[in-house]
């Protein structure tokens, strides 16, 4: 008898500890602009990829898009460098950089199919976004955008509805456990107003009517290396290490209008979980576990264990 | 005497041009006016490259016209003297063609004169534009079925239909000029037999000089529209600009928009069915895929066979010089964009839509003056409207 | 204790042995007194059977899913001034033109299995090496019949070449290459492979060629660049390109009137002159050498400088003395477990060693003005004095260039400039000695590429300009790139000089061309839908109205006031529907 109660107590303590959490981490990385006066986009994704890296994604779980090629630019007087500081202190592109999608390649099309998973069947794996139900996503884009669209390469336009119903669409097939979506671009809030499918988490660098400005530039490179908001999040995410604590509620609290010269926004309605509770490691650093099937009956005390482990 | 000497000399002009003015055949060939892709002579010489090299000539490639025109022009290769026995062959066909004319005026020669004088006829004759050799089919076409010699029109028409695929919409006119009064099922079936019989020698000898069928896909390149060249007609600016998703569509209503006129203007002057050829030519001019000023030339050139209804006409005038301004820009344009790099495309889409404009302006206009002079012979004075 | 004995000795008798064969070696060789050719070449031959330690297994991988027996990948950028520098490495077997280019001979039973496997390839290696060979499709991709090892065919392999002239080659294709080396680019002469010295040079190559033989795979990586020693140096002091300041130029004293103290510096021409120069220099490190090396090559990596030795003066580390040493090069075997480096010293840089002359001399390029029509242009110089020379030329031009090739002529110059001879490929002569049409698939709009190939022969010391005209399209909105305006590039033609003997031909590329293409106006689509569908219609109505209505005397009619007839309509309209 009191093993049973013991056991119906485990079970209502794992019922309750145990909520979805996300066994391995992917990052989409894009930079919509072309051209040589747009390396500061470049410079963006490149941040933001260097990043994610340095916190623990590998390169397969790392999609990079990138419409132009900066670093080996006849223009660029540091030839195989990309610089997000006018310091120079640290090169972007290094010596190691996995860029999947280039030049032409960045499309519309390609970009949705990458998250949809709609892919031609020559498509090879390190172009394809591999996740499943138990990956957290991390959405990263820049370039030039306006009122509910984002330019890409200067032809074409993805709209708001277009990148919501394409999440809905990973949302149906299971495509994702929680998505970070960060944009930086004129107007970036409007591009996430059309969400509608759960556990989405939005950060935008503007508002509507309002512009995303640069930071600064470098004179012997002759053009913007980086963003505001960019800048300021990378300031943060410097702090950052594989192992720390701090959550997307520091990130967020870190941000100051005055200084981004611009309204960043964030879409919280359709996250479920608090952001003190999110640690930024939960999308930008990785996680690797193994989630073992539970289709065989399994021994309470190992169960137990697991789910412990996956609560941590 | 005096119209003969006229025409010897509008023919010697010719000779002179070709002989001592090679850099202006040189410009005119190019012309993007003047030579389509379906009647480049430039086109032509590259097909003969093929031909003579026993290489594909349909399969890829530029060459988009009839096989029978490489074996013409293969023989006249093989003398030696291409240049000067292929120039003498077009303007053979037409002094063919003015004759074809005059004969339907009751040999009037102001009528040859003004086909041969009119600088559009001029220029394409310049420029080789192997169009000549439909249009004086048609001419010919013309001429013997409005005598009535149903054979011969059928023959002359099947010719033209095979060179270029548009006049096929002339065979409701042609078959009811050449039937004439005789009018019972038998007698159509019959000029609509030797029409088919005719195309089909066409087709034969295409596929003995051709070796294979593939030679029936300078037809496709017509009908869907395969070679993207400005000209001055209005499907390659359209079809460029277009989203992809439209295309079969608008392939499908370009190409119906072309024949649909042909019958009901057929049925609408069945009293004069030459005119409803003549005005199905002229919306030929402004809609196939691939117009050049030989096609407007050809509508200009039997205008006079209706002096009579020039005191009818309203807009005279102002589509002349509506016609007049649109060819003077043609080249300007054209120039600006594709030279100088210092206009866009639309400047030359502008002067296609202004031709397309003159040009409505033209048959709307004539064939009102003939509707009203059907309605009563122009004998009252009294206004005429329509309900 | 004898187990390992035991071991050893079943690895000795084994056929073919388990082990790998890989050797890798650097050549240096100054070409002019400023520009320098540096070489790597990597060679890795599997074992047979599939014991493949070293053997990069997703190469392997792509051979056998898209039945392939040999592929070759090029990557290039830059320009070879075949004019001062000579014949490119190795009779230019592996050398890159611009851009990215993929050949590769396929298995398959009918030419459209063989082209689908070849499409797979193409994306499979565009994931793998960060290039977009997934813009190879139909209209890319044309099958050579006399150069790239055409000649020796085998009828149930189809051999394919793709090229994508406008590709950037940077570092995200050269990591996943440096990966393919057994140790990764970490050691040995490849530890030296760095993208910001390689894509900093003035030309630059980077091949993989991969063959089949007797079930063993071989695998040839070479990367060749031609770094500018000065700016390199300058580089290392100054990262900015600056000029230097005034005080550190160099004035030319063999000019009298050059005098710094008269405020008079005619700067020295660059190449002349003392030279002081480390590998470190060069390539911002030197040779890393680690375990990984020794461990899978008992070949220790060579590396080979080729210069007169009595002009220069070359020290390694630790003052390790050359294995080779000739009038005309100083080899040295990289020593295995330290790094290594070398100091390379000469009073006169400029005196280098006679480079071979490319047999011929070839530049194409683009003419006319417009963009209506153009025509291509081409030079051929034979370099050589007594004999003539016959080579082959491949050409592959985008299907929107509309070619033609009736307008094809050339016309030979003798070694005094004096016009010897003309011709063209007009339909009565069917060959000449001089130029001979070997093959031309002409293209097929946006499904194949226009393919010529000719064999042209100078006589000794002549020079060869040949001339044929194209017109250029117009294309669909979407089938403009991005930056429409830049224009569209035209891949290299490769040229092959034949030679009598066995002997490798050499192999060379012109440079790529760009093309400007007429454009629309992209901002036009509903604009013109508009206008020209109310233009149709206009006439459509007017001939409609013309043709369906009957006339009338104005005066028989019925003068009804505006309000009668409005009523009268409206009662026409209601009794539609009572």
């Amino acid at each position: 008898m009191r093993m049973l109660l013991f056991s119906w107590l485990v079970f209502a303590w794992v019922a309750v500890a145990a909520t979805r959490s996300h066994t391995n981490n992917w990052a989409v990385i894009v930079c919509t602009s072309r051209f040589w006066f747009n390396y500061r986009h470049v410079a963006n994704a490149l941040s933001m990829y260097r990043t994610v890296k340095r916190l623990g994604i590998p390169d397969s779980q790392i999609l990079l898009l990138l419409a132009d090629d900066i670093a080996c630019n006849p223009r660029n007087a540091f030839p195989g460098t990309v610089y997000n500081n006018a310091d120079r202190a640290l090169d972007l592109y290094g010596e190691s950089v996995e860029v999947d999608y280039r030049g032409y390649d960045v499309t519309v099309e390609n970009f949705i199919r990458l998250l949809t998973d709609r892919f031609d069947p020559d498509t090879p794996r390190s172009k394809r976004l591999l996740t499943d139900d138990r990956s957290n996503i991390f959405i990263y884009m820049t370039g030039h955008g306006g009122n509910e669209f984002l330019k890409f390469q200067d032809a074409e336009e993805i709209s708001a509805h277009d990148i919501a119903d394409a999440f809905a669409q990973m949302y149906e097939k299971r495509r994702y456990n929680e998505i970070f979506f960060m944009i930086d671009t004129c107007q970036a809030n409007t591009m996430y107003s059309h969400f509608y499918s759960p556990n989405i988490l939005a950060v935008g660098s503007s508002e509507l009517d309002e512009s995303s400005y640069s930071h600064h530039a470098d004179i012997d490179i002759g053009v913007a290396v980086i963003d505001r908001f960019t800048y300021y999040n990378l300031e943060f995410l410097e702090n950052v290490s594989r192992t720390s604590n701090l959550t997307l509620a520091d990130l967020f609290n870190s941000y100051d209008s005055e200084e981004i010269a611009s309204h960043p926004g964030i879409r919280t309605d359709l996250y479920q979980r608090d952001l003190s509770d999110v640690l930024i490691t939960d999308f930008f650093g990785n996680v690797q576990e193994v989630e073992i099937d539970s289709s065989k009956p399994r021994g309470l005390l190992s169960l137990l264990n697991q789910q412990i482990k996956q609560a941590k | 005497m005096k119209w003969f000497a006229i025409i010897a000399a509008l023919v010697g002009i010719r000779f002179l041009l070709f002989l001592y003015c090679k850099q202006l055949l040189a410009v005119l060939e190019n012309n993007v006016a003047i030579s389509t892709p379906l009647t480049s002579y430039q086109y032509l010489l590259e097909g003969l490259f093929y031909y003579s090299r026993n290489l594909e000539i349909y399969n890829g490639g530029i060459y988009h016209q009839s096989p029978i025109l490489l074996y013409v022009m293969n023989l006249l290769d093989a003398t030696g003297y291409i240049d000067l026995l292929s120039y003498m062959l077009w303007i053979t066909l037409d002094v063919v063609s003015a004759l074809a004319l005059a004969s339907m005026d009751d040999f009037r020669p102001l009528t040859a004169v003004i086909y041969l004088a009119n600088p559009f006829t001029i220029a394409s004759l310049l420029a080789r534009s192997t169009l000549i050799f439909t249009s004086t089919a048609i001419l010919m076409s013309l001429a013997t079925a409005k005598r009535r010699r149903a054979v011969l029109a059928m023959t002359f028409l099947a010719v033209a239909t095979h060179f270029s695929l548009y006049p096929a919409a002339l065979l409701p006119p042609v078959m009811y000029m050449s039937v004439g009064s005789r009018l019972s099922l038998y007698s159509f079936a019959k000029t609509f037999f030797v029409f088919v019989a005719a195309t089909s020698t066409c087709m034969a000898l295409s596929y003995a000089i051709a070796g294979s069928w593939h030679f029936l896909k300078f037809y496709k390149v017509s009908l869907l529209f395969q070679e993207l060249k400005p000209n001055i007609g209005i499907w390659w600016y359209f079809f460029v600009e277009m989203f992809d998703f439209f295309m079969p569509f608008f392939l499908s209503v370009f190409n119906l928009h072309v024949f649909i006129y042909s019958l009901p203007l057929t049925i609408r002057l069945r009293h004069d069915p030459l005119f409803a050829a003549v005005t199905v030519l002229g919306l030929h001019a402004m809609f196939k895929p691939y117009p050049s000023i030989g096609d407007i030339s050809l509508y200009l050139s039997l205008l006079p066979l209706y002096s009579r209804i020039y005191t009818q006409l309203k807009y005279a005038w102002v589509a002349l010089l509506a016609l007049a301004y649109a060819s003077i820009l043609t080249p300007t344009f054209y120039h600006l964009w594709i030279v100088l790099g210092s206009g866009n495309a639309n400047f030359f889409y502008a002067i296609t839509l202004t031709y397309v404009i003159a040009m409505t302006t033209i048959i709307s206009d004539t064939l009102w003056a003939v509707l009203r002079l059907q309605f009563d012979d122009g004998a009252s004075s009294k206004q005429v409207i329509q309900t | 204790m004898k187990l390992p004995a035991l071991y050893a000795l079943v690895l000795a008798l084994a056929p073919g042995g388990l082990a790998n064969a890989y050797d890798e070696r650097l050549d240096i060789t100054p070409l002019t007194g400023e520009h320098w050719l540096v070489s790597f070449d990597f060679n890795l031959s599997s074992a047979v059977s599939h014991h493949h330690q070293l053997f990069p297994r997703v190469l392997e991988g792509v051979l056998a899913s898209s039945n392939a027996s040999e592929l070759h990948l090029r990557f290039g950028q830059g320009y070879w001034d075949a004019d001062n520098w000579g014949l490119t490495p190795n009779n230019g077997a592996n050398v890159a033109g611009t851009g990215v280019e993929l050949w590769a001979r396929i298995a398959a039973d009918s030419y459209p299995d063989a082209e689908a496997s070849w499409f797979s390839l193409a994306n499979s290696l565009s994931g793998m090496f960060c290039a977009s060979l997934n813009f190879i499709d139909s209209a890319h991709t044309t099958s050579p019949k006399s150069v790239l090892g055409a000649f020796d065919t085998n009828h149930s392999l189809y051999l394919f070449h793709g090229s994508l002239p406008s590709e950037p080659v940077c570092t995200e294709n050269l990591t996943p290459y440096l990966k393919l080396l057994p140790c990764k680019g970490a050691a040995g002469v490849s530890s030296l492979l760095d993208g910001h010295h390689l894509f900093e040079s003035q030309w630059q190559s980077m091949s993989i060629d991969l063959s089949v033989e007797d079930g063993r795979l071989h695998l040839r990586q070479s990367i060749y660049a031609v770094l500018h020693v000065d700016r390199t140096l300058e580089r290392r002091i100054n990262p900015v390109p600056e000029p230097e300041p005034y005080e550190a130029v160099k004035c030319d004293s063999s000019r009298d009137y050059s005098n710094p103290q008269n405020g008079i510096c005619y700067p020295r021409i660059p190449g002349i002159g003392e030279i002081n120069v480390t590998l470190s220099d060069l390539f911002g490190s030197p040779i890393k050498n680690g375990a990984c090396l020794s461990k899978i090559t008992s070949k220790s990596p060579q590396i080979c400088l080729h210069i007169p030795s009595d002009n220069w003066s070359v020290t390694a580390s630790d003052e390790l003395s050359p294995a080779i040493k000739s009038v005309d090069q100083i080899c040295y075997v990289i020593p295995p477990d330290s790094d290594f480096d070398l100091s390379i010293h000469s009073e006169t840089r400029e005196s280098v060693l006679p480079k071979t002359p490319s047999p011929i001399l070839a530049s194409r390029h683009l003419v006319g003005w417009g963009q209506e029509r153009g025509g291509f242009h081409s030079v051929y110089k034979s370099t050589s004095g007594d004999s003539p020379v016959s080579f082959v030329t491949y050409e592959v031009l985008p299907w929107f260039m509309r070619v033609y090739l009736h307008s094809f002529t050339y016309t030979l110059f003798d070694s005094a400039g004096a016009e010897v001879a003309t011709g063209s490929f007009s339909a009565s002569n069917v060959s000449s000695d001089i130029a001979q049409l070997l093959y031309y698939k002409p293209a097929q709009p946006r499904v194949s590429p226009s393919h010529i190939e000719m064999l042209l022969t100078i006589p000794a010391g002549s020079k060869l300009v040949t001339m044929y005209q194209f017109e250029k399209s117009l294309l669909y909105y979407n089938e403009y790139p991005p930056d429409a305006n830049r224009g569209f590039d035209i891949s290299p033609a490769i040229v092959e000089v034949l030679t009598d003997s066995s002997s490798p031909r050499a192999v060379f590329r012109t440079t790529s061309s760009l093309l400007s293409l007429p454009t629309p106006d992209f901002s036009m689509p509903y604009n013109v839908i508009i206008l020209t569908s109310t233009v149709i219609a206009l006439a459509f109505g007017t001939i409609f109205n013309l043709v369906t209505r009957t006339f009338v005397y104005a005066e028989d009619l019925p003068k009804q006031s505006l309000a009668k007839k409005l009523r009268a309509k409206l009662s026409k309209i209601t009794s539609m529907f009572s």
